[in-house]
């Protein structure tokens, strides 16, 4: 470990964080949407996931890469659009009740990240100032 | 970006949504107007939604409605000659309204608004529990 | 923006391990490299400062981002301080051994 921020833990969260709140982002869009013809959901997915399933470059934009200092192409997540049919006689693929699952979900996950977020700057905190900070 | 953009997208849907909840509730008032300025039955009104995207028209920033359209279909016919508003044949056009259409127009937008809601509250409650990131 | 004070591979910030070995090498301008860290730690704090007064003008990256860089800024802080303070307690106790 070369240096406090390299901690791997903290940027792991923090990348948590930063997906989280462009889930929130997106999901928050599915659902104003929920009823617009035609409209097709969007989500997130890392970026692994889209190169082992041979996608080429994402379908739509690329997410600025907040863990600066690394390559260009290891943006970690990806906005896409999710294409797959639907029931609905208007075209609209916005399953309202699963969007709210994963809505809620996303929430607690980023609630949970904080949280360990905190306490690790907690222990640091403890570290640097011996107890007495 | 941040989670006030995500807000902002949950307004737009609360916003479109309500709209068209009023759109619902004129119908249902108008179900049985037949006599209009314009002239002829109340027609039923809709609105039609549209995805709002960011200027460089890839982010997602809620929705809007487009347009408010009219529907022309002809509603249905009466015959009631002593009727004020009956035609020279002694039918009354009726509004091309169908209650029960409406109901379920209704139930689903009113569900749509709630979700839009849902989603505010979990942008504000991730806001707030960021704000306690470094907190003694 | 705020992403350079998240950057781990900014060096200026951290020097931790290069003044303890230059200190048991016994070269090196204590002083200067203490000035240095110093100016690593000024950078990260200013750059929190922008990153809250971008959060204020509502222009700002989310919100955690600007809490982690404060708290990062805020720990560098101490963290540099109770450098200063021990390297100090170390001449102190040297000058005092001379004497």
């Amino acid at each position: 470990m070369n240096g406090l921020w390299a901690d791997t833990a903290v940027l792991r969260l923090q990348q948590t964080l930063d997906m989280a709140a462009e889930k929130q982002r997106v999901y928050a869009h599915n659902l104003a949407n929920v009823n617009t013809p035609r409209f097709k959901r969007q989500e997130v997915v890392f970026a692994e996931e889209l190169k082992r399933a041979g996608a080429k470059l994402p379908l739509a934009r690329t997410h600025k890469n907040h863990l600066s200092g690394r390559q260009p192409e290891e943006i970690a997540y990806r906005v896409v659009k999710d294409t797959s049919s639907t029931m609905r006689t208007d075209g609209n693929n916005v399953d309202v009740d699963r969007e709210m699952a994963l809505l809620a979900m996303n929430q607690l996950q980023f609630n949970a990240a904080a949280d360990v977020l905190n306490r690790r700057f907690s222990l640091l905190r403890y570290v640097i100032t011996e107890g007495r900070g | 970006m941040s989670l006030f953009s995500s807000m902002l997208t949950s307004a737009s849907g609360l916003t479109a949504e309500r709209l068209r909840l009023d759109l619902i509730a004129g119908n249902i008032a108008n179900a049985r107007t037949t006599r209009t300025a314009e002239g002829g039955p109340y027609r039923r009104k809709s609105a039609v939604f549209a995805e709002v995207l960011d200027r460089a028209g890839r982010a997602g920033r809620g929705v809007k409605v487009a347009a408010i359209t009219v529907d022309r279909t002809e509603g249905r016919l009466e015959y009631d000659p002593q009727h004020p508003d009956a035609n020279e044949d002694g039918y009354v056009a009726y509004p091309n309204v169908d209650i029960l259409q409406e109901m379920v127009d209704m139930i689903t937008a009113s569900r749509s608004y709630e979700a839009n809601v849902t989603a505010l509250n979990a942008a504000k409650s991730m806001f707030l529990k960021a704000l306690e990131i470094g907190r003694r | 923006m705020i992403t350079e004070a998240l950057n781990p591979y900014i060096p200026v910030a951290w020097q931790q391990t290069q003044m303890q070995e230059k200190v048991q090498a016994g070269d090196g301008d204590f002083a200067h490299m203490l000035k240095d860290a110093l100016n690593g730690v000024n950078k990260l704090q200013v750059k929190a400062d922008e990153a809250a007064l971008q959060l204020a003008n509502g222009q700002a990256e989310d919100v955690h981002q600007v809490m982690i860089a404060v708290e990062q800024a805020m720990l560098a802080m101490q963290l540099t301080v109770q450098i200063r303070n021990k390297v100090i307690e170390a001449y102190q106790e040297i000058a005092r051994m001379q004497i």
